[in-house]
Protein backbone atom coordinates (compact mmCIF):
# COMPACT_ATOMS: atom_id res chain seq x y z
CA UNK A 1 0.00 0.00 0.00
CA UNK A 2 1.81 3.07 -1.22
CA UNK A 3 -1.01 5.58 -1.17
CA UNK A 4 -4.05 6.03 1.04
CA UNK A 5 -7.12 8.25 0.69
CA UNK A 6 -8.92 9.95 3.58
CA UNK A 7 -12.32 11.40 2.80
CA UNK A 8 -13.06 14.03 5.44
CA UNK A 9 -16.74 13.75 4.56
CA UNK A 10 -16.51 10.25 6.14
CA UNK A 11 -13.50 10.30 8.48
CA UNK A 12 -12.80 12.82 11.20
CA UNK A 13 -9.93 15.27 10.99
CA UNK A 14 -8.55 13.80 14.20
CA UNK A 15 -8.36 10.34 12.61
CA UNK A 16 -6.49 11.82 9.66
CA UNK A 17 -3.99 13.76 11.78
CA UNK A 18 -3.47 10.81 14.16
CA UNK A 19 -2.69 8.62 11.16
CA UNK A 20 -0.27 11.19 9.75
CA UNK A 21 1.47 11.55 13.15
CA UNK A 22 1.96 7.82 13.42
CA UNK A 23 4.89 7.80 10.97
CA UNK A 24 3.00 6.37 7.99
CA UNK A 25 6.12 6.12 5.82
CA UNK A 26 7.55 3.52 8.21
CA UNK A 27 4.47 1.43 7.46
CA UNK A 28 4.79 1.77 3.72
CA UNK A 29 2.35 4.64 3.14
CA UNK A 30 4.22 7.33 1.24
CA UNK A 31 1.27 9.39 0.07
CA UNK A 32 -2.01 10.41 1.66
CA UNK A 33 -4.77 12.06 -0.38
CA UNK A 34 -7.31 14.12 1.55
CA UNK A 35 -10.71 14.55 -0.07
CA UNK A 36 -13.43 17.02 0.96
CA UNK A 37 -11.26 19.18 3.22
CA UNK A 38 -14.09 21.75 2.96
CA UNK A 39 -12.17 24.44 4.81
CA UNK A 40 -11.46 22.37 7.93
CA UNK A 41 -8.81 23.86 10.22
CA UNK A 42 -5.51 22.25 11.21
CA UNK A 43 -5.29 19.73 8.38
CA UNK A 44 -1.93 17.91 8.35
CA UNK A 45 -0.38 19.96 11.17
CA UNK A 46 2.74 18.89 13.03
CA UNK A 47 3.84 16.18 10.59
CA UNK A 48 7.31 14.84 11.26
CA UNK A 49 7.96 12.23 8.60
CA UNK A 50 8.59 12.69 4.88
CA UNK A 51 5.10 11.71 3.75
CA UNK A 52 3.43 13.33 0.77
CA UNK A 53 -0.02 14.80 1.47
CA UNK A 54 -2.36 16.06 -1.22
CA UNK A 55 -5.34 18.06 0.03
CA UNK A 56 -7.88 18.20 -2.78
CA UNK A 57 -9.90 21.38 -2.29
CA UNK A 58 -9.85 24.35 0.07
CA UNK A 59 -8.14 24.11 3.47
CA UNK A 60 -9.01 26.14 6.58
CA UNK A 61 -6.66 27.74 9.11
CA UNK A 62 -3.12 26.52 9.85
CA UNK A 63 -2.94 23.82 7.18
CA UNK A 64 0.51 22.25 7.24
CA UNK A 65 1.42 24.23 10.34
CA UNK A 66 4.57 23.20 12.22
CA UNK A 67 5.42 20.91 9.33
CA UNK A 68 8.65 18.94 9.54
CA UNK A 69 9.74 16.93 6.50
CA UNK A 70 6.34 16.36 4.88
CA UNK A 71 5.48 17.55 1.38
CA UNK A 72 1.98 18.98 1.46
CA UNK A 73 0.00 20.21 -1.54
CA UNK A 74 -3.31 22.06 -1.31
CA UNK A 75 -5.04 22.14 -4.68
CA UNK A 76 -7.43 24.94 -3.65
CA UNK A 77 -6.96 27.89 -1.34
CA UNK A 78 -5.62 27.99 2.21
CA UNK A 79 -6.99 29.90 5.18
CA UNK A 80 -5.11 31.96 7.73
CA UNK A 81 -1.68 30.79 8.85
CA UNK A 82 -0.89 28.15 6.25
CA UNK A 83 2.47 26.51 7.02
CA UNK A 84 2.90 28.70 10.08
CA UNK A 85 5.96 27.72 12.07
CA UNK A 86 7.07 25.22 9.42
CA UNK A 87 10.46 23.72 10.34
CA UNK A 88 11.30 21.87 7.13
CA UNK A 89 9.62 20.18 4.20
CA UNK A 90 7.38 21.85 1.68
CA UNK A 91 3.87 23.27 1.53
CA UNK A 92 2.42 24.18 -1.87
CA UNK A 93 -0.85 26.11 -2.19
CA UNK A 94 -2.14 26.08 -5.74
CA UNK A 95 -4.84 28.70 -5.09
CA UNK A 96 -4.62 31.79 -2.91
CA UNK A 97 -3.57 31.96 0.73
CA UNK A 98 -5.20 34.09 3.39
CA UNK A 99 -3.45 36.20 6.04
CA UNK A 100 -0.24 35.29 7.85
CA UNK A 101 0.90 32.63 5.39
CA UNK A 102 4.19 31.16 6.55
CA UNK A 103 4.12 33.15 9.78
CA UNK A 104 7.11 32.44 11.99
CA UNK A 105 8.48 29.78 9.62
CA UNK A 106 11.89 28.40 10.60
CA UNK A 107 12.67 26.35 7.51
CA UNK A 108 11.32 24.55 4.49
CA UNK A 109 9.68 25.98 1.40
CA UNK A 110 6.21 27.52 1.14
CA UNK A 111 4.96 28.01 -2.41
CA UNK A 112 1.75 29.94 -3.10
CA UNK A 113 0.74 30.01 -6.75
CA UNK A 114 -1.92 32.70 -6.28
CA UNK A 115 -1.99 35.79 -4.07
CA UNK A 116 -1.19 35.83 -0.37
CA UNK A 117 -3.11 38.00 2.09
CA UNK A 118 -1.74 40.42 4.64
CA UNK A 119 1.24 39.71 6.89
CA UNK A 120 2.67 36.96 4.68
CA UNK A 121 5.96 35.79 6.20
CA UNK A 122 5.48 37.79 9.38
CA UNK A 123 8.31 37.06 11.83
CA UNK A 124 9.97 34.72 9.34
CA UNK A 125 12.84 32.97 11.10
CA UNK A 126 14.19 30.92 8.22
CA UNK A 127 13.13 28.97 5.18
CA UNK A 128 11.80 30.29 1.91
CA UNK A 129 8.47 31.62 0.68
CA UNK A 130 7.70 32.00 -3.03
CA UNK A 131 4.46 33.75 -3.97
CA UNK A 132 3.35 33.62 -7.61
CA UNK A 133 0.90 36.49 -7.14
CA UNK A 134 0.91 39.51 -4.87
CA UNK A 135 1.23 39.84 -1.11
CA UNK A 136 -0.85 42.07 1.17
CA UNK A 137 0.28 44.78 3.55
CA UNK A 138 2.74 44.23 6.43
CA UNK A 139 4.32 41.22 4.76
CA UNK A 140 7.67 40.10 6.18
CA UNK A 141 7.06 42.27 9.26
CA UNK A 142 10.00 41.72 11.64
CA UNK A 143 11.31 38.89 9.46
CA UNK A 144 14.53 37.69 11.04
CA UNK A 145 15.98 35.21 8.56
CA UNK A 146 14.99 33.40 5.39
CA UNK A 147 14.05 34.55 1.92
CA UNK A 148 10.87 35.62 0.18
CA UNK A 149 10.27 35.87 -3.56
CA UNK A 150 7.19 37.83 -4.59
CA UNK A 151 6.37 37.62 -8.28
CA UNK A 152 3.49 40.11 -8.13
CA UNK A 153 3.10 43.31 -6.13
CA UNK A 154 3.53 44.04 -2.42
CA UNK A 155 1.13 46.07 -0.28
CA UNK A 156 1.92 48.71 2.33
CA UNK A 157 4.82 48.54 4.80
CA UNK A 158 6.69 45.68 3.17
CA UNK A 159 9.47 44.42 5.43
CA UNK A 160 8.70 46.73 8.33
CA UNK A 161 11.35 46.39 11.06
CA UNK A 162 13.14 43.78 8.98
CA UNK A 163 16.11 41.94 10.50
CA UNK A 164 18.18 39.68 8.23
CA UNK A 165 15.54 38.16 5.96
CA UNK A 166 15.86 39.20 2.32
CA UNK A 167 12.90 39.88 0.04
CA UNK A 168 12.83 39.84 -3.75
CA UNK A 169 9.93 41.59 -5.47
CA UNK A 170 9.15 41.64 -9.17
CA UNK A 171 6.12 43.94 -9.16
CA UNK A 172 5.24 47.24 -7.57
CA UNK A 173 5.86 47.87 -3.87
CA UNK A 174 3.11 50.11 -2.52
CA UNK A 175 5.31 51.21 0.37
CA UNK A 176 8.28 49.96 2.34
CA UNK A 177 8.09 49.62 6.10
CA UNK A 178 10.41 51.28 8.61
CA UNK A 179 14.05 50.34 8.06
CA UNK A 180 13.38 48.36 4.85
CA UNK A 181 15.20 49.57 1.77
CA UNK A 182 15.74 48.57 -1.83
CA UNK A 183 19.31 47.42 -2.44
CA UNK A 184 21.22 46.55 -5.59
CA UNK A 185 20.98 42.96 -6.84
CA UNK A 186 24.26 41.03 -6.82
CA UNK A 187 25.06 37.93 -8.84
CA UNK A 188 24.35 35.91 -5.69
CA UNK A 189 20.90 37.51 -5.48
CA UNK A 190 20.10 36.65 -9.11
CA UNK A 191 21.22 33.07 -8.45
CA UNK A 192 19.08 32.91 -5.30
CA UNK A 193 15.98 34.13 -7.13
CA UNK A 194 16.60 31.68 -9.98
CA UNK A 195 17.05 28.82 -7.51
CA UNK A 196 13.87 29.63 -5.58
CA UNK A 197 11.77 30.16 -8.72
CA UNK A 198 13.03 26.84 -10.01
CA UNK A 199 12.18 25.11 -6.71
CA UNK A 200 8.69 26.62 -6.89
CA UNK A 201 8.22 25.70 -10.54
CA UNK A 202 7.68 29.30 -11.61
CA UNK A 203 9.09 30.98 -14.68
CA UNK A 204 10.20 34.59 -14.33
CA UNK A 205 13.35 36.44 -15.27
CA UNK A 206 15.43 36.98 -12.09
CA UNK A 207 16.71 40.21 -13.67
CA UNK A 208 13.28 41.74 -13.10
CA UNK A 209 13.39 41.38 -9.31
CA UNK A 210 14.37 44.00 -6.74
CA UNK A 211 16.10 43.20 -3.47
CA UNK A 212 14.62 44.53 -0.23
CA UNK A 213 16.64 44.19 2.95
CA UNK A 214 17.16 45.91 6.27
CA UNK A 215 18.98 49.23 6.49
CA UNK A 216 19.82 48.10 10.06
CA UNK A 217 19.16 51.56 11.46
CA UNK A 218 16.85 50.09 14.10
CA UNK A 219 19.52 47.73 15.41
CA UNK A 220 20.85 50.27 17.88
CA UNK A 221 18.94 52.77 19.92
CA UNK A 222 19.34 56.30 18.66
CA UNK A 223 18.07 58.92 21.10
CA UNK A 224 18.39 61.65 18.45
CA UNK A 225 15.98 59.87 16.10
CA UNK A 226 13.10 60.88 18.40
CA UNK A 227 11.18 57.73 17.41
CA UNK A 228 11.22 58.81 13.75
CA UNK A 229 12.62 56.14 11.44
CA UNK B 1 -23.96 42.95 9.34
CA UNK B 2 -20.74 43.59 11.23
CA UNK B 3 -17.94 41.39 12.41
CA UNK B 4 -15.51 43.43 14.49
CA UNK B 5 -15.47 46.34 16.86
CA UNK B 6 -15.18 50.05 16.16
CA UNK B 7 -12.95 52.20 18.32
CA UNK B 8 -14.73 55.49 17.66
CA UNK B 9 -18.50 54.83 17.70
CA UNK B 10 -19.19 57.62 20.20
CA UNK B 11 -17.37 60.29 18.24
CA UNK B 12 -19.25 59.17 15.12
CA UNK B 13 -22.47 59.42 17.09
CA UNK B 14 -21.61 62.88 18.45
CA UNK B 15 -20.88 63.99 14.89
CA UNK B 16 -24.18 62.58 13.54
CA UNK B 17 -26.68 63.63 16.22
CA UNK B 18 -26.52 67.35 15.38
CA UNK B 19 -27.53 66.34 11.83
CA UNK B 20 -30.76 64.89 13.21
CA UNK B 21 -29.66 61.25 13.04
CA UNK B 22 -31.27 59.34 15.91
CA UNK B 23 -29.85 56.26 17.65
CA UNK B 24 -31.74 53.38 19.23
CA UNK B 25 -28.80 51.63 20.92
CA UNK B 26 -25.23 52.24 22.13
CA UNK B 27 -23.97 49.61 19.72
CA UNK B 28 -20.90 50.38 17.58
CA UNK B 29 -22.49 48.68 14.58
CA UNK B 30 -25.37 51.13 14.73
CA UNK B 31 -22.88 54.02 14.56
CA UNK B 32 -21.61 52.64 11.25
CA UNK B 33 -25.14 52.07 9.95
CA UNK B 34 -26.25 55.56 10.94
CA UNK B 35 -23.17 57.05 9.33
CA UNK B 36 -24.06 55.36 6.03
CA UNK B 37 -27.72 56.35 6.48
CA UNK B 38 -26.60 59.97 6.84
CA UNK B 39 -24.35 59.86 3.77
CA UNK B 40 -27.07 58.25 1.66
CA UNK B 41 -29.56 60.85 2.91
CA UNK B 42 -27.12 63.57 1.87
CA UNK B 43 -27.16 62.21 -1.66
CA UNK B 44 -24.12 59.92 -1.80
CA UNK B 45 -24.47 56.67 -3.66
CA UNK B 46 -23.56 53.56 -1.68
CA UNK B 47 -20.02 53.39 -3.05
CA UNK B 48 -19.23 57.02 -2.15
CA UNK B 49 -20.78 56.58 1.28
CA UNK B 50 -18.56 53.54 1.91
CA UNK B 51 -15.50 55.39 0.64
CA UNK B 52 -16.19 58.13 3.21
CA UNK B 53 -16.71 55.37 5.76
CA UNK B 54 -13.08 54.29 5.30
CA UNK B 55 -12.03 57.78 6.42
CA UNK B 56 -14.42 58.11 9.37
CA UNK B 57 -14.91 54.63 10.84
CA UNK B 58 -11.97 53.46 12.91
CA UNK B 59 -11.43 49.96 14.25
CA UNK B 60 -11.89 46.41 13.06
CA UNK B 61 -14.66 45.49 10.71
CA UNK B 62 -15.93 43.34 7.96
CA UNK B 63 -19.22 44.97 6.95
CA UNK B 64 -21.93 43.50 4.79
CA UNK B 65 -24.40 46.20 3.81
CA UNK B 66 -27.70 45.71 2.02
CA UNK B 67 -29.83 48.42 0.39
CA UNK B 68 -32.99 47.99 -1.67
CA UNK B 69 -31.01 46.97 -4.75
CA UNK B 70 -27.38 46.49 -3.72
CA UNK B 71 -25.23 44.31 -1.53
CA UNK B 72 -21.82 45.66 -0.49
CA UNK B 73 -18.87 44.15 1.33
CA UNK B 74 -15.90 46.00 2.86
CA UNK B 75 -13.04 45.15 5.22
CA UNK B 76 -10.87 47.39 7.37
CA UNK B 77 -7.31 48.25 6.21
CA UNK B 78 -5.77 45.56 8.41
CA UNK B 79 -8.21 42.82 7.29
CA UNK B 80 -8.57 41.97 10.96
CA UNK B 81 -11.78 40.06 10.49
CA UNK B 82 -12.01 37.24 8.00
CA UNK B 83 -14.18 37.07 4.90
CA UNK B 84 -14.44 34.82 1.90
CA UNK B 85 -16.71 35.07 -1.14
CA UNK B 86 -18.01 32.39 -3.50
CA UNK B 87 -19.64 33.50 -6.73
CA UNK B 88 -21.50 31.46 -9.33
CA UNK B 89 -23.93 32.52 -12.06
CA UNK B 90 -26.74 31.80 -9.59
CA UNK B 91 -25.56 33.24 -6.29
CA UNK B 92 -23.07 35.22 -4.27
CA UNK B 93 -22.26 33.68 -0.90
CA UNK B 94 -20.24 35.47 1.78
CA UNK B 95 -18.95 34.00 5.03
CA UNK B 96 -16.07 34.31 7.44
CA UNK B 97 -14.62 31.00 6.33
CA UNK B 98 -14.89 28.60 3.43
CA UNK B 99 -16.12 26.00 5.92
CA UNK B 100 -19.54 27.65 5.85
CA UNK B 101 -19.67 27.69 2.05
CA UNK B 102 -18.40 24.18 1.42
CA UNK B 103 -21.82 22.57 1.16
CA UNK B 104 -23.46 25.08 -1.17
CA UNK B 105 -24.71 23.78 -4.51
CA UNK B 106 -22.16 23.86 -7.32
CA UNK B 107 -19.50 25.23 -4.95
CA UNK B 108 -16.90 23.22 -6.83
CA UNK B 109 -17.37 25.54 -9.80
CA UNK B 110 -17.70 28.77 -7.84
CA UNK B 111 -15.13 31.53 -8.06
CA UNK B 112 -13.80 31.71 -4.51
CA UNK B 113 -11.82 34.74 -3.39
CA UNK B 114 -10.83 36.66 -0.32
CA UNK B 115 -11.93 40.31 -0.45
CA UNK B 116 -9.02 42.73 -0.13
CA UNK B 117 -8.89 45.30 2.67
CA UNK B 118 -10.26 48.78 1.93
CA UNK B 119 -11.79 47.64 -1.35
CA UNK B 120 -15.49 48.10 -2.07
CA UNK B 121 -17.29 45.06 -3.46
CA UNK B 122 -20.82 45.74 -4.70
CA UNK B 123 -23.38 43.39 -6.23
CA UNK B 124 -26.47 44.93 -7.82
CA UNK B 125 -29.81 43.13 -7.96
Amino acid sequence: MDSLTFDLARSSLRELNAFLHDRPTERGVNKVVVLHPDGAHNIAVGLDCPVEVEIVGHAGYYAGGMNKAARITITGSAGTGVAENMMSGRVHVKGFASNAAGASMHGGLLVIDGNAGLRCGISLKGGDIVVGGSVGSYSAFMAQAGRMVICGDAGDALGDSLYEAVLYVKGRIKSLGADARIEPMSDTDYATVAELLDAAGMRHDPKEFKRVASARSLYHWNADADQEY
Amino acid sequence: MHNGSLSNPYSVRRMLEPHGIRFETDNDTEAACRFLEWRLREGDDLESALQKGFEVLDGFYTFLIGTADKLALIRDPFACKPAVVAETDDYVAIASEFRSLAHLPDIGHATVFEPAPEEIYVWTA
